[in-house]
């Protein structure tokens, strides 16, 4: 093989299946009960009486086999990157391996599952790595799709040949990777807090998108008055339904057991206050001081920028209602924080991957 | 009447300090630069572009709600001017509070009381004597600054930090008067420029002269590495400086900057074209030059033919108006009019390089317009090649980098530095440890927890174990 990175990231998917079937293992056979990870006692799996499988330390074995796939990935980064220098000639710019998505895809399953692992050892509450590490496989083996690659590296456009550049991705980049752990820790204290209500939830998350992306949003295009007044009204109307469905669950549901739920809320507010700096200061700050040079002004309202401020808008929004309304509120207060925290999850997902597909922007080579 | 205004100024005042505001206000801006995301902006889109997607009432109706301008229609500059309201007295607040907390002393807190913190730590035993001297000693190598007050021990470090999220508003503030003033006092435009071009500005003492400029492909490729200007300031007729702009590195001269912002060939602005001219029987008069424009006498005809427009890429939108779909030689075309001896129009029409097109079109012209008297086929064009220079000069960018640093500095003071605050009580038979962070981080516990196992490692208490309480 031409480009030794390629043949990295091939082993490094097989690597973080595995390490995804360890956490899931881990999770359906281990900790049942949540009680094992209170106050950071590290690595304990509650014993279980049901049969063999369960008496394996999956947990431990989870880690293990992604600080395993994460030093595969690492070398495949690393080798791209030299590729990508190799291929540009060493113009004027550190290359993070971030022109195609290819690149951008490999490097992403690189960087998550690496801030995820220190956010592990911190909060030690491994039912994250699940979907953690999920992502990454899934990441990995779309950048293997044979309609993004893989590709030979090609040599950088020059709008992207500035230091500036690589500050200002580096800095999104982790960002990203502490918001994605952000929304993992999410999930799980969903699923704390609804266990399988959350089904129906999330059903009803997803029957709004799709009915904002393929009714609401068509309808306003239309640009006929009525139908955009309809169609605001009928956005009204689908956040107010999904308001009232949160609330109804929240009624519902037994008196949650908060000891539960407290350690992952601050495992969440961690990962995302972390990230927010990285993020906006990425964003704003060295964004704007790169597209001055490039593009001759710091902030034009393209579309890429637009939504990226989007995005650390709706985190600041979590922040301040976390403060304001109060995470460690058991009721429905403390919850919308948590769906807060999902808004700013789908906010990154639009901002990195969905306006590629909405608009055309000065943003679009990644 | 006096209390009256008092009480309006009272409301208005927690009215724009309220956090639930600031939720609100940047939820709807939020939701604003959404649908600014999803509706392209005029400031980067044609009119044609619009027309083409929306059609001419849709693209009115867009144009009414000011959904083409957004972020500079009435409704989101109103809330932009709450919101900086909201922020500015939200921070004056905060402010004043941070202000009182940063003068508020630790002070003593009888044993009884640190027994009750959430995270403290009881040794009972027999303390030696310089068992204070001890602790003080461990406490401040771990860098807390330590004071005593009725034999307790007070120490605290960071007390600081708490300034680090209004630096941080403060900034997001700054920074917003920085683009207001290169909004308001700042100047900004485009220059084609050919080789040897001068350019002036209005307001500048000086000239800038387009020397060459050129571009550089990667070894072995055709794509393009770099596009270069060679820039020369010209002030009162002496070179002052020389300097290669490309992308990402301007020139900057006296508050104006030269950005390298387009590269190409100059079709829509300069082409020249060649034009085979036949008479409607079919014979051919012959071919002649002309420049956008321009155009040129033929003389056997005794006519004129100008050359209105040359799209490189032409396309029609729906209500058939013509525009050029990208600026690479697609679908060439070009707009002739052609008039007799007294200046008459005797017809106008679009020729093409393309065939096919040149058949459809005198074909579909044939029907609406009847027969013309001449026929017209563009042959051969070209264009010069042009630099185009973005220049802007803009007076608030020292504010906006001021604002930049200090927004940086301000939230990583905010992310990873907490007041930490520690009590320790020495008495005769024990010593009692409590502390406190800002926000009351479990991850404190951690810390905290490894405070209490050095303070007992250091032996000062004796005899019955130590017992652990917390
Ligand atoms: C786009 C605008 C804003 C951004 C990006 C922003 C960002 C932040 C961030 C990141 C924090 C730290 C939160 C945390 O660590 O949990 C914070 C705290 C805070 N913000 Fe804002 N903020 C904005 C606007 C406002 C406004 C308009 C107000 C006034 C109503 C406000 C009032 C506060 C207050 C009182 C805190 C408390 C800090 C503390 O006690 O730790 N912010 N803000």
């Amino acid at each position: 093989m031409k480009y030794p990175s390629v043949v990295l990231f091939y082993l490094s998917t097989v690597s973080y299946f595995v390490t995804f079937v360890f956490y899931l293992l881990h999770v359906v056979l281990g900790v049942s009960s949540g009680k094992g990870e209170r106050s950071g006692a590290p690595g304990i799996v509650a014993s279980s009486a049901s049969g063999g499988l369960s008496r394996i330390a999956w947990g431990a074995w989870a880690t293990r086999a992604l600080v395993m796939s994460l030093v595969i990935s690492t070398a495949g980064v690393i080798a791209r990157a030299i590729e990508l220098g190799n291929a540009s000639q060493w113009v004027k710019a550190f290359f993070l391996p971030l022109s195609t998505t290819y690149e951008t895809l490999t490097f992403f399953a690189w960087l998550i599952p690496l801030i995820y692992l220190m956010m592990e050892r911190w909060f030690q509450i491994k039912q994250v790595g699940v979907f953690v590490t999920g992502a990454a496989f899934v990441m990995l083996s779309v950048a293997a799709s044979p309609s993004f690659a893989p590709s030979a590296p090609t040599g950088v456009p020059a709008s992207l040949q500035s230091y500036w550049l690589t500050i200002h991705v580096l800095f999104m980049v982790l960002g990203i990777a502490f918001f994605t752990s952000g929304f993992g820790a999410t999930l799980v204290y969903l699923w704390r807090r609804y266990e399988k209500k959350l089904f129906l939830l999330f059903g009803a998350l997803l029957a709004v998108l799709v009915t904002t992306i393929f009714v609401v949003i068509p309808l306003f295009a239309t640009l006929q008055l009525e139908k955009m007044l309809a169609s605001v009204a009928l956005f009204a109307v689908l956040c107010a339904g999904f308001g009232w469905l949160l609330l109804f669950v929240h009624r519902e549901s037994q008196p949650i057991a908060w000891e539960r739920l407290e350690p992952i809320e601050e495992m969440i507010y961690r990962c995302n206050a972390l990230g927010f700096p990285f993020y906006a200061i990425g964003g704003l700050v060295f964004g704007g001081i790169w597209a001055e040079q490039a593009w001759s002004r710091y902030w034009g309202w393209d579309p890429k920028e637009t939504a990226m401020l989007v995005t650390a808008l709706v985190y600041a929004v979590y922040m301040h209602a976390r403060l304001t309304w109060g995470a460690r509120d058991p009721g429905w207060r403390g919850g919308l924080v948590a769906w807060l925290s999902v808004l700013g999850y789908l906010a990154v997902l639009y901002a990195w991957i969905g306006i590629n597909y909405f608009v055309a922007s000065l943003h679009s080579f990644v | 009447m006096r209390a009256f205004f008092r009480e309006i100024a009272h409301d208005l005042y927690s009215f724009f300090t309220s956090i639930t505001l600031a939720i609100v206000l940047i939820s709807l801006i939020a939701l604003l630069a959404l649908v600014g995301t999803l509706i392209p902006q005029e400031t980067f889109t044609r009119e044609v572009d619009y027309i083409a997607r929306y059609g001419v009432e849709g693209y009115n109706t867009l144009k009414k709600l000011q959904l083409t301008n957004i972020f500079g229609s009435w409704y989101f500059l109103f809330l932009m001017a709450l919101f900086t309201l909201n922020l500015s007295a939200c921070t004056l607040k905060r402010l004043s509070a941070s202000w009182r907390y940063w003068k508020l002393p630790m002070s003593f807190i009888p044993p009884e009381g640190l027994r009750r913190f959430e995270h403290s730590y009881v040794l009972s035993g027999s303390v030696c004597s310089d068992a204070p001297r001890r602790i003080r000693a461990l406490l401040e190598r771990h860098g807390y600054r330590v004071r005593e007050q009725n034999s307790q021990i007070l120490a605290e470090k960071w007390r600081w930090e708490r300034f680090g999220i209004d630096i941080f508003h403060i900034s997001l503030l700054i920074v917003i008067v920085g683009g207001l003033v290169t909004m308001l006092f700042g100047y900004r435009t485009f220059e084609i420029a050919h080789q040897g071009d001068t350019i002036n500005l209005p307001g500048a003492d000086f000239a800038v002269r387009v020397k060459r400029f050129w571009s550089e492909n990667y070894k072995n490729s055709e794509r393009v590495m770099d596009w270069r200007t060679e820039l020369t300031v010209i002030e009162d007729d002496k070179e002052i400086v020389t300097k290669t702009i490309e992308v990402n590195a301007p020139l900057r001269y006296k508050g104006y900057n030269f950005y390298q912002s387009a590269f190409g060939t100059d079709w829509q602005g300069a082409a020249r074209v060649t034009l085979a001219l036949f008479r409607a029987n079919g014979t051919e008069i012959g071919e002649f030059v002309g420049t956008v424009d321009d155009g040129f006498e033929v003389p056997s005809e005794n006519i004129f033919v100008k050359v209105g427009a040359f799209l490189p890429d032409f396309a029609l939108t729906e209500n058939l108006i013509a525009y050029s779909r990208t600026q690479r030689l697609e679908n060439p075309a070009v707009f002739v009019e052609i008039y007799d001896a007294q200046g008459l129009r005797l017809m106008r029409t679009w020729a093409f390089s393309r065939p096919e097109m040149q058949t459809f079109w005198e074909t579909a012209l044939a029907r609406v317009s009847g027969e013309m008297p001449y026929r017209v086929k563009l042959v051969g064009m070209t264009a010069p090649e042009f630099t185009g220079l973005q220049i802007t000069k803009d007076p608030g960018r020292p504010i906006v980098y001021f604002g930049f640093l200090f927004i940086i500095l301000g939230l990583l003071v905010h992310m990873y530095f907490k007041h930490r605050q520690i009590w320790v009580h020495v008495s005769e038979g024990e010593i009692v440890i409590s502390g406190t962070v800002r926000n009351n981080l479990r991850s404190f516990a951690q810390e905290f927890r490894r405070l209490g196992d050095e303070i007992e490692r250091l032996g000062v208490v004796t005899h019955p174990e130590p017992e652990l309480v917390t």
